[in-house]
């Protein structure tokens, strides 16, 4: 399921069109419930590839909810995310919506 | 809200559930077991035998460094959320701290005062326990935290 399948009811107008799609929703969840998660993690969690991983998180990147830092170099280098204030907000929002639109 | 809705809506929240449970319950800690281990085996052939004539404390000292090291480096390698976590992994690294400082104020002063395979042994013995003690709470943190989070 992607974003695009997101129902357009005024009801879910506080809901964040950043986060409507599933894996960038679940990238955040681990975001928030941590100080910070590595690539390999969030890979093995959501079980998604390499570039698809750095696509959605780069869209969150983008929308100022991530930010992602890199150490090493080659085969010993590790990305990390951290989520942002800004992130943080906004997916505690989109998460309060949910629930309460669900009862 | 149409049935679409609500079953989008549902998905959304297990992303949540799951997400939340993820960073709740990945917390590693390093592997106990091999720094119990590598004290046994230099408690039995360490200081007084592969360094005759050196200072035992020292080399324990230096021992349990590059051991340290290892678990530092173990922490490290393999992938897992980091921060703060939930209550239940901080109380247990304040136990587990206090137990290994207790561990090493009485222990090694016995082993250097007294001396011998019976100290040795039980070196050993009280550092295969505190590893395993050490991996046994935390197994039952984590299906805490799991319970909990269900």
């Amino acid at each position: 399921m992607t974003g695009s399948h997101a129902p357009q009811t005024s009801a879910l107008a506080g809901l964040d069109p950043a986060l409507n799609a599933p894996k960038r929703l679940a990238i955040m969840a681990v975001l928030t419930g941590a100080t910070s998660a590595d690539f390999a993690f969030l890979r093995d969690h959501l079980g998604v590839s390499d570039s698809d991983l750095s696509k959605q998180a780069g869209a969150l990147e983008a929308a100022g909810y991530l930010t992602i830092s890199k150490s090493g170099r080659g085969r010993g280098s590790t990305t990390t995310y951290k989520a942002t204030r800004a992130g943080r907000a906004a997916y505690t929002r989109h998460r309060d919506t949910l629930r309460a639109l669900l009862g | 809200m149409s049935t679409a809705d609500d079953d989008w809506l549902a998905a959304q929240l297990r992303e949540i559930e799951r997400g939340e449970a993820a960073a709740a319950t990945s917390w590693r800690i390093p592997r106990w077991l091999p720094w119990a281990g590598g004290l046994w085996v230099f408690a039995g052939f360490g200081a007084r035998v592969a360094f005759e004539g050196s200072t035992p404390l020292t080399w324990t000292l230096l021992h349990q460094g590059v051991l340290l090291v290892y678990l530092w480096w173990d922490l490290r390698r393999t992938p897992s959320p980091r921060g703060r976590g939930p209550q239940e992994y901080r109380v247990y690294y304040v136990v587990l701290g206090l137990l290994a400082t207790a561990l090493l104020l009485i222990v090694l002063p016995i082993w250097i005062h007294v001396g011998g395979w019976t100290a040795a042994a039980l070196a050993g013995a009280s550092c295969t326990a505190f590893g395993l003690l050490a991996q046994l709470t935390y197994d039952r943190i984590t299906r805490t935290v799991k319970e909990r989070l269900a």
